[in-house]
C-alpha cells in the first residue's frame, strides 16, 4: 500500500531522548486507524526550532504538522506559512479564553491550542514550612523580605539543601528569559500591549518597564545570584533546584510538578517537596504570562487533511494521557487530564493561574521582536548583577534594546500583504 | 536505576570504553565521516561507528560542529539504541564550560539519571566540535584521557567535512552569481530584471527578504522599491520607507543582519540592496559578501542596458521635433484604453488638432518658423494633458489626444482651451513680428460615437473636417443627430 508520509516536528520541554518512543506510543491508535500513513518525526530544541523551521521555509520543505510557540502566530501567519484550520473542526473549551484568542489571526483560526504554560514560582515546601505562610509571599515586600532572609542565612560556599540560596533565576539572553521574567515586569505596571501598538514604541526604556526591572535587580541582589549561576541553562537550573536543593524557588514553568503528579513514578523527579506559587503582586497587582505550544499545518503540505486530522488526535485524550505523564505538559483543552486530575490543589492553582493570565500581544513580528526583548533584558540583568545600578547603566542598555526595536519596526516594510 | 548499574553507584565499570583503543575507533569514525557527502549523513555514519563500539556503556551519541561565523555549535546528529537521525540543537559556544573550549578536557554532568561527557574535538588550541556521549553510569576519571584521545581522532573527520562544506558553499555561491549573471543579461524590462534579482538574492543566498531599491538619476531618491520574501511572491512596495543615508561601500545594518550592498555604475549610483534575516535573526555568513557585491555589478550592468535600452525605445517611439508619441505607439495606446474603457462603462475621447493654413505659415516665414509652430503647439497641448492622457504628433500639422474618461462636455471645454491657449502663443519672430497660430479640433467619444478604434478617429476626423468646414478656429464634437455641434 502507497503510503503517505507525514513530516512532524515537536519541540518537547522536558522528555529528551524519549520522546520518538513516547510519540510513537501516544499515536499508535492514530495510526492503526490509518495504515497508509507514515510518520517522520523530527525532535527539535527550543532553542534552535525557530531557526531551523525559518530554514524549513525558505527551502521550501517544512513539516507538515508542527509544534510552535504561541508567540510564533501572527508571524508566521504573516509569513503566509501558515494554513487555517478547517471548517468544523472543533475541540473541547479551552482552558482559558486567551488561549483560543492566541489561535485566531485577522479573525481565522490558524492553528489547535494544544499545550499551555505559565510561569510561576515553585516553592520548596519544606523551606516554607513554618517559616512563611504563602500569603506571606504574595506580594513584592513579603516574597522579598523572606528571600533577604534566606540569603542572609544561606550556605554561599557550597551547595547545601538546608541553607539554599533564596530564587533560581536564569539570566540568559534567550526567550525562555523573557518568558520568565515578564510576569514580573507586568505586576510591575509594564503597558507592554499598549505600548508594542505605538509606531515607535518604547518598550524597556517605558517607564512603566522600570519597577519591575529595580525589582529584579533588588531579587538579583539579594540572591547573591554570580555569573556562574546566572547563565545556567534552564535545565540545569532545574535539576540544581529538583535534585540539588540548591535553591528554595525557581521561577519557571511548573513541569515537574505536573510529571509527579501523574506519574510518581517517574525516572526523574523532585528530591524535595514542591508547591506551586503565583507571581508575587507588585504595585500593579497580580499577573503572569500564559503561553504555550500551538499545532499547525503548513500552507505547502500536500497532506493538510490528514495533518489535521493527526493534530486533532493529538489535542485528545488519548494521546495526551500518554503525553503529559512523561512531559509535564498541561493540555490547553478541557476534559480528559482536566478532569481526571484538575481537583489536585496543585494543578487548581495552576488553573486559577492560567485563567488570569495573559498572552503577549498579537503582533506580526513578535517572533523577532522577542529574541531582541528577551537579549536586552538579560543585558540589563548582567548589568545589574554586575552591581551597575539601574540608572547607571540599565536603562541605557534598554534604550538601545528601544532604538533597536524601533529600527526593526522601521525595516519591517513587508508588513502589508503579499499575494503568493 | 538503570540495568547497566545494577549496583546502583553510578560508578559501574566501562568496559568497552576501558579496553578499547578509542584512537583508533575516532580514526574509524573519522573514516565513515569522511566516506559519505557532507550532510549530516556524514556525522550520523561517525556516530554508528563510535556507538557500535561503545555499545554496552553509551546510550546516545552526539556531534556537534561549531559554525565559526555566529559561534554555534550545531547538532549535527544523533544516534541511540532506537535510531538516529539528524541532529538540531544548538548550543552558543560561550555556554560551553572553559574546560571544553580552552583546556580542551571533558566537561561531564548529571542530566536526570543519565550522565552526559562532553568531549572537545580540538583543531590545535581551539575546538572544531564536540562529542557528545550520554551514558546511565558516571565516565570514571581514569578514563577520560582515552575518550580524549577519541575527540582528538574524530577531529580530522569534522575538519575535513568542515572545508568540504566551506569549498561546497562557495562553488554554490559562485554558481549562483554566474547563473544569476547569465540570467540577468538575457532579460529584457526594468520590471522583470529587478524581480528576477531580488528572487534571487533570497533563493540563492538564503535570506529571509532582499529588497531592492531603485534610485531616480539624482542618485540620491528612491524611485521604486521591490521586495522579495521566501518562499513568496515579489511585492512592490507602496510607500518608500526612509532609508538611512546610503553608502558607497557595502555596509551591515546596526541592528539586524542584514546588508547594505550598493549597486553602481561607475561613479552613479543606480540603487541599493538590502539583504536581511530580519525573522529568522541568523547572521549571514561572511562567505557571502563578495558574491552579493558580484551580483550587485552584474545587476548594474543589466539595470544599465535596460535604461538605455528603455531610452532607445522611448527615442524610438517620439516625434524627433515635438517629443510627442509617433502615430504607430499612440494607436497601441488607443487600442488598449478603449478596452480599459469598456471595462470601466466609462467614455474616452479622441481630440484631434490641426494647424490653420500651416502651409502659409512655411511659404511666408520658411520652414524653421514653421517647424518652431509645431513645437509651440506641442508644448500646449502637453500643457493640456492629465495623467493617462496620451498626445501624438499624427504627421504635418495634425496631432491626436487620447484622453480617458471624458465626457462630452470635458471634451469641449478641453478644445475650447486648446484653441485658446494655442491662439496666445504666438511665435515671434528674429524681427519682432509675430506669427498667430490658428487650430481646429475635432472630438469624438468611445463607445457613444463610436464602437472600435477605427471608427473613433473616422468620427474624429470627420469632427475635425467640419470644424475646418465652419470657418476654421473652432471645435466641434461628433453627433449623430446634428452629425456635428459646432463650439468655438
Amino acid at each position: 500500500m502507497a503510503k503517505d508520509t507525514l513530516k512532524v516536528w515537536i519541540m518537547p520541554t522536558q522528555v529528551g531522548s524519549r520522546t520518538g518512543k513516547l510519540f510513537t506510543r501516544a499515536v499508535a491508535t492514530f495510526r492503526k486507524a490509518h495504515p497508509s500513513l507514515s510518520l517522520e518525526l523530527r525532535v527539535l530544541p527550543w532553542s534552535n526550532a525557530w531557526a531551523e523551521l525559518m530554514r524549513a521555509y525558505k527551502r521550501g520543505d517544512p513539516p507538515d504538522l508542527v509544534q510552535i510557540g504561541s508567540t510564533w502566530m501572527g508571524t508566521l501567519t504573516h509569513l503566509g506559512h501558515l494554513a487555517p484550520v478547517p471548517d468544523g473542526m472543533e475541540t473541547r473549551a479551552a482552558v482559558a479564553p486567551w488561549i483560543d484568542e492566541c489561535v485566531q489571526v485577522n479573525g481565522k483560526r490558524m492553528a489547535l491550542p494544544w499545550v499551555v504554560e505559565c510561569s510561576g514560582l515553585i516553592a520548596r515546601s519544606d523551606i516554607l514550612d513554618g517559616a512563611v505562610s504563602e500569603s506571606g509571599l504574595a506580594t513584592w515586600d513579603g516574597f522579598l523580605s523572606f528571600c533577604r532572609e534566606l540569603g542572609e542565612n544561606a550556605n554561599k560556599q557550597e551547595i547545601d539543601p538546608r541553607r539554599p540560596l533564596p530564587v533560581g533565576i536564569t539570566c540568559r539572553p534567550e526567550p525562555v528569559t523573557l518568558h520568565n521574567l515578564a510576569p514580573w515586569l507586568l505586576t510591575g505596571g509594564w503597558k507592554l500591549g499598549e505600548l508594542l501598538a505605538e509606531e515607535n514604541p518604547r518598550l524597556l526604556s517605558h517607564p512603566s518597564a522600570r519597577p519591575g526591572l529595580e525589582y529584579l535587580g533588588e531579587l538579583l541582589r539579594v540572591n547573591r545570584t554570580d555569573e556562574d549561576s546566572g547563565a545556567i541553562q534552564p535545565y540545569r537550573l532545574a535539576m540544581d533546584f529538583y535534585q540539588e536543593g540548591r535553591f528554595a524557588f525557581l521561577i519557571g514553568n511548573p513541569w515537574m510538578i505536573v510529571r509527579n503528579l501523574i506519574d510518581p513514578t517517574a525516572s526523574v523527579e523532585s528530591r524535595w517537596p514542591v508547591t506551586y506559587l503565583p507571581i508575587p503582586a507588585g504595585p500593579a497587582g497580580s499577573a503572569t504570562r500564559g503561553g504555550g505550544s500551538v499545532l499547525a499545518v503548513s500552507t505547502r503540505s500536500s497532506h493538510q487533511e490528514l495533518a489535521w486530522k493527526l493534530a486533532r488526535h493529538m489535542c485528545g485524550s488519548t494521546f495526551m494521557d500518554v503525553w503529559c505523564q512523561s512531559s509535564g505538559d498541561v493540555p490547553a483543552h478541557l476534559g480528559g487530564f482536566w478532569s481526571r486530575h484538575g481537583d489536585h490543589p496543585e494543578l487548581q492553582k495552576i488553573r486559577h493561574a492560567l485563567e488570569a493570565a495573559r498572552n503577549y500581544p498579537p503582533h506580526p513580528m513578535w517572533a523577532t521582536l522577542e529574541r531582541v526583548l528577551a537579549r536586552g533584558l538579560s543585558d540589563i540583568l548582567w548589568s545589574l548583577l554586575a552591581g551597575d545600578s539601574l540608572d547607571e547603566n540599565g536603562m541605557a542598555i534598554a534604550a538601545t534594546v528601544d532604538e533597536e526595536i524601533q529600527s526593526i519596526l522601521q525595516t519591517g516594510w513587508d508588513r502589508i500583504k503579499v499575494v503568493p | 536505576m538503570s540495568p547497566r548499574d545494577p549496583s546502583g553507584t553510578g560508578m559501574a565499570t566501562m568496559v568497552q570504553v576501558e579496553s578499547q583503543d578509542l584512537s583508533a575507533l575516532g580514526n574509524r569514525a573519522a573514516i565513515a565521516m569522511c566516506s559519505t557527502d557532507t550532510s549530516y549523513r556524514s556525522f550520523l555514519a561517525a556516530c554508528k561507528t563510535i556507538l557500535e563500539g561503545l555499545h554496552d556503556d553509551v546510550e546516545q551519541v552526539r556531534i556537534y560542529l561549531l559554525d565559526p561565523v555566529d559561534r554555534m555549535l550545531r547538532e549535527e546528529a544523533v544516534v541511540d539504541h532506537f535510531g538516529g537521525q539528524e541532529g538540531s540543537d544548538l548550543i552558543p559556544l560561550y555556554q560551553l564550560s572553559e574546560e571544553v573550549t580552552t583546556k580542551l578536557v571533558g566537561s561531564q554532568h548529571h542530566m536526570g539519571d543519565q550522565w552526559e561527557i562532553l568531549v572537545p574535538l580540538p583543531v590545535e588550541t581551539q575546538i572544531a566540535g564536540v562529542l557528545a556521549l550520554v551514558s546511565y553510569q558516571k565516565f570514571p576519571p581514569h578514563l577520560e584521557e582515552r575518550i580524549l584521545r577519541l575527540g582528538r581522532s574524530l577531529a580530522l573527520g569534522a575538519l575535513y567535512v568542515r572545508r568540504s562544506r566551506e569549498a561546497e558553499r562557495s562553488m554554490q555561491l559562485l554558481k549562483a552569481v554566474t547563473d544569476t549573471s547569465a540570467k540577468l543579461q538575457g532579460l529584457e524590462g526594468r520590471t522583470i530584471l529587478l524581480e528576477n534579482f531580488v528572487t534571487t538574492a533570497v533563493e540563492a543566498f538564503g535570506f529571509d527578504r532582499a529588497t531592492i531599491f531603485v534610485l531616480d538619476d539624482d542618485g540620491v531618491n528612491v524611485k521604486s522599491a521591490l521586495c522579495a520574501r521566501a518562499g513568496f511572491g515579489v511585492l512592490q512596495l507602496p510607500e518608500i520607507p526612509e532609508l538611512p543615508p546610503l553608502a558607497d561601500q557595502p555596509a551591515p545594518h546596526p541592528h539586524l543582519p542584514g546588508l547594505w550592498i550598493p549597486i553602481r555604475m561607475g561613479s552613479r549610483r543606480l540603487g541599493v540592496l538590502f539583504v536581511d534575516n530580519i525573522y529568522s535573526l541568523e547572521a549571514p555568513s561572511r562567505d557571502v559578501l563578495q558574491p552579493l557585491v558580484d551580483l550587485a555589478s552584474q545587476a548594474a550592468l543589466a539595470l544599465e542596458n535596460a535604461r538605455l535600452i528603455e531610452r532607445l525605445r522611448e527615442t524610438a517611439l517620439r516625434d524627433d521635433l515635438t517629443g510627442l508619441y509617433r502615430s504607430g505607439y499612440f494607436l497601441e495606446r488607443v487600442r488598449e484604453e478603449l478596452a480599459n474603457s469598456r471595462r470601466r462603462k466609462d467614455s474616452t475621447g479622441l481630440v484631434m488638432v490641426d494647424l490653420d493654413h500651416f502651409k502659409l505659415i512655411n511659404d511666408t516665414y520658411g520652414h524653421p518658423v514653421g517647424d518652431e509652430v509645431l513645437i509651440r503647439v506641442a508644448d500646449r497641448i502637453r500643457q493640456n494633458l492629465r495623467v493617462g492622457d496620451t498626445a501624438c504628433r499624427k504627421g504635418g500639422d495634425e496631432f491626436i489626444v487620447l484622453v480617458p474618461n471624458l465626457t462630452a462636455d470635458q471634451g469641449g471645454r478641453m478644445a475650447q482651451r486648446l484653441i485658446e491657449e494655442i491662439r496666445a502663443s504666438p511665435v515671434e519672430l528674429p524681427d519682432g513680428r509675430q506669427v498667430e497660430i490658428g487650430v481646429s479640433v475635432g472630438v469624438a467619444l468611445f463607445p457613444i460615437h463610436a464602437g472600435n478604434w477605427q471608427d473613433l478617429w473616422s468620427r474624429a476626423d470627420e469632427a475635425l473636417y467640419q470644424a475646418k468646414q465652419a470657418g476654421r478656429g473652432c471645435w466641434s464634437l461628433w453627433s449623430t443627430q446634428s452629425r456635428l455641434s459646432l463650439g468655438g
